[in-house]
């Protein structure tokens, strides 16, 4: 399959993919949400990013966003996704359809649905095979054996022919991963893929994604709200709260010293966190909000146990949180750490101003 | 079930004030067949007990027969066989009346909060319904309890005239408690109560569920699939795979030394919120098999990591023998699958059946494999089995050569340590070796 085998650090090379300043808008009759409002991520050859947060907080809405899948009365107002060179919000339906399923794919939720029930399961392997790669005939059915074979699913021979219906609730899922590495894709997008399976057949599915990511060296979002299957899996975590990124940071810092207080609840809210059995769950007062204005105040502040006046002023931006840490980011009036207060409330107040809108 | 788990079950009845007692409980769905029908066994044959006040934690993957064991608790499936006691009365066969006094007693509060309420009524309808069934006191009495039991679960007095569709969905949970509580029941089924909240809303209903015990003397039965929460709120924890009950025992004992190879699989499969964390995770491979023809020995051994080896075979090489376990499960598989229409024209015809295809599945499995010519032999024969279409003499055939007592006799319960923890394996058997010390050198 893929022959690049080039392995990346952030650090080296160009990011596979930017997203620059995006905005995602529903417009209702009665308030237009912002469910994706002004966020900016990378991601790398080889590297998982994950995406966590409640629902509502807007990470489905992203995914959609890059693939171009956002329906009406959803609307990508404003941003760049950056892709080989080219913006993606410029592409022509058509172009976008060769990117699709071509050179990144994604994986949903659900894996019935995404499957066509009065179809084969090598039918819609081949389809993708046809479609952006022109094989057909026998050598399409070869290489979707051998597809459903490198997704570990046994007797493929026989498989292939079955249709969804006779396949398990793991086994559709590695066949939905089988048809979106038809292509050769080099980003994976992953949409809760394992949310819906039982965890023994989640921890064979995690299995396999890190099996062909080192194979072929894909990079892949994956977006959950399991804290446990992000720790698992990514590389660097994006955390997201009512459309904004609220904290970013490589995976064992973000667990190991949680920055924005959004974070720190968060985690402090799952149970088993060497808690002992008496004592209380720690929760986060309040509900998650619905974005629907301009962003001139912190979004967390209701909820926020450590909120202070001007939390409701002035509108954070991603930030280094200070020196000691290595590409982690929050957005809060609490950093950059190593600066007085004041000082550090500026700096966000500044960076509001500069960001403007680039669409 | 087998006399160690009778024993232990008055041993524990001795020890504390037992609320629930379930002797050999089973609850099969009929299909209906006129003659020979396959009843697909959701629950198959469990015992356990529940003392007052405490958590009972059942977990499981789904199709393991949770809810249902939960269902046929609260008289909503009908037991096939077997018992359950409610306070000494077996409410298996209760009718009438004392059917009505049953369910005031034993409450349940469901996974779903949108389809276990009624959209068209009001939350204080809702609430109130329970109490009118029952006619409880007047009806402004009514009124005032539920109004008393909305400021219990953390609602707002005011909130008695509003619809379930203008809550959140931790809110709406809290409706469906208060309807639970609304009878002063003693026994309350927990069925997956917060999977479908989010963690910071889930911690806020475990949280509110340990103060209802605190303050009401509630016993629970807690359903769930997500192990942190059970640890975090039950003090025992019951494991059920295949309509059976695995494991059963103090929680803290059960997650830090699980004894059975199955809730050791599921336990090492949870990922921690830990990115650190260097963990030797058993996957489990395939999935559990059909319900409706459950495995005739332990239910567990056709995806076991640590099954009995016979002992010709003790030595074998793990992948080959692990490869044949797989060549088992494609069998399997395909005795399971109805052959398609096109399949049975290309067999009438006489034309090779899709179903075949032997030659390509052996070098499949065994091809990079270095496969001693003895055991190629016995793949080779049941392969000619297969060919044939005769899945069923190639399984058994397969089964006798490389089968186990495992696969052979169904286990019983034995204890485990000494606080009253039951395992279903054979392999606490004095003979063999500790499920836990084949772990080790598995990982190794």
């Amino acid at each position: 399959m893929s022959t690049e085998q080039a392995s990346s650090t952030r650090t080296e090379g160009e990011p596979l993919l930017s997203i620059e300043n995006l905005r995602t808008s529903f417009y209702t009759d009665k308030e237009v949400i912002r469910a994706v409002d002004g966020i900016s991520f990378d991601i790398f050859r080889g590297e998982t990013v994950g995406i966590v947060g409640e629902s509502g907080s807007g990470k489905s809405v992203t995914a959609r966003s890059i693939m171009r899948l956002v329906e009406n009365p959803g609307r990508i107002e404003n941003g760049r996704i950056m892709y080989d060179g080219e913006d993606l919000l410029d592409k022509s339906p058509k172009q976008m359809r060769s990117i699709r399923g071509g050179s990144i794919a994604m994986v949903f939720q659900d894996p019935l649905t995404s499957l066509n029930p009065v179809y084969t399961v090598g039918n819609q392997i081949k389809e993708a095979l046809r479609l952006h790669r022109g094989l057909s005939g026998s050598k399409a059915t070869k290489e979707a054996i051998e597809l459903l074979e490198a997704v570990g699913i046994p007797d493929a021979h026989r498989r292939v022919r079955e249709y969804p219906h006779q396949f398990s609730g793991g086994m559709r899922q590695r066949a939905v991963i089988a048809m979106a590495l038809a292509c050769d894709p080099e980003l994976l997008i992953c949409d809760e893929p394992t949310t819906a399976l039982d965890v023994t057949i989640q921890a064979q599915i995690l299995e396999l994604l890190e099996e062909i990511q080192e194979e072929r060296d894909l990079g892949i979002m994956f977006i959950t709200h399991d804290m446990g299957v992000i720790a698992e899996i990514a590389d660097r975590v994006n955390v997201m709260y009512a459309g904004e990124i609220v904290e970013s940071a490589p995976v064992v810092e973000l667990f190991e010293s949680p920055k924005h207080p959004y974070t720190q609840g968060l985690l402090n809210s799952i149970p088993g966190q060497g808690l002992d059995e008496d004592e209380r769950l720690a929760t986060i007062e309040g509900d998650v909000p619905t974005p629907n204005e301009d962003p001139t105040y912190c979004r967390f502040a209701p909820r926020c146990p450590k909120a202070f006046a001007e939390c409701d002023t002035v509108h954070p931006v991603p930030v280094d949180v200070g020196d000691s840490a290595d590409d982690h980011r929050a957005s809060c009036l609490l950093y950059p750490e190593d600066l007085p207060s004041e000082e550090a409330v500026a700096v966000h107040r500044e960076g509001g101003q500069r960001g403007g809108d680039t669409r | 079930m087998s006399t160690t788990s009778t024993e232990e079950e008055r041993s524990t009845e001795a020890r504390g004030d037992t609320i629930l007692e379930v002797n050999d409980l089973k609850t099969y769905y009929e299909d209906g067949g006129f003659l020979g029908s396959n009843p697909v066994k959701a629950v198959d044959g469990v015992s356990f007990d529940i003392q007052r006040g405490e958590t009972l934690g059942l977990v499981g993957e789904s199709g393991c027969g949770k809810s249902t064991l939960g269902r046929t608790l609260m008289r909503l499936e009908e037991a096939t066989a077997g018992e359950v006691k409610l306070n000494g009365t077996d409410i298996t066969t209760l009718s009438g009346s004392d059917l009505k006094q049953f369910r005031k007693d034993v409450q349940m509060v469901f996974q779903d909060p949108d389809s276990s309420l009624n959209e068209r009524m009001t939350v204080g309808e809702i609430v109130r319904e329970p109490l009118d069934v029952h006619d409880w006191k007047t009806p402004s009495e009514r009124r005032e309890r539920v109004r008393e039991l909305l400021e219990t679960v953390g609602l707002q007095e005011q909130h008695y005239y509003r619809y379930p569709h203008q809550f959140s969905g931790g809110q709406r949970q809290r409706i469906g408690i208060a309807r639970a509580l609304a009878l002063e029941p003693e026994f309350i089924i927990l069925d997956e109560p917060v999977s479908a909240l989010d963690v910071s809303v889930q911690a806020k209903i475990l949280n509110l569920l340990e103060d209802l015990q605190n303050e009401f003397g509630l016993t629970y039965l807690f359903i769930a699939h997500d192990l942190a929460v059970v640890r975090h709120i039950c003090d025992r924890v019951a494991v059920m795979y295949l309509g059976n009950m695995m494991e059963i025992g103090p929680a803290d004992e059960m997650f830090d030394q699980p004894a059975n190879p199955y809730t050791h699989a599921l336990l090492s499969s949870i990922p921690e919120p830990d990115p650190t964390i260097e963990r030797d995770r058993i996957t489990l491979r395939g999935t559990p098999p059909s319900p409706r023809d459950p495995p005739a020995g332990c239910p567990f051994s056709t995806r076991c990591p640590v099954k009995i080896r016979p002992e010709a075979y003790r030595d074998m090489d793990p992948e080959l023998w692990e490869r044949i376990e797989v060549f088992r499960e494609v069998l399997r598989e395909r005795s399971r699958a109805d052959p398609s229409l096109s399949d049975r024209v290309r067999k009438l015809l006489g034309r090779e059946s899709h179903r075949a295809g032997m030659d390509e599945i052996i070098p499949e499995l065994f091809g990079e494999l270095d496969v001693p010519s003895s055991v190629m032999t016995h793949i080779r024969e049941a392969a000619d089995y297969a060919e044939n279409d005769d899945e069923d003499a190639a399984q058994t055939y397969l089964h006798e050569e490389f089968g186990s007592v495992c696969d052979h006799e169904r286990p019983d319960q034995l204890t485990v340590g000494n606080r009253g923890r039951l395992s279903l394996c054979h392999r606490h058997e004095p003979e063999y070796e500790e499920p836990a010390a084949v772990f080790e050198t598995l990982v190794q």
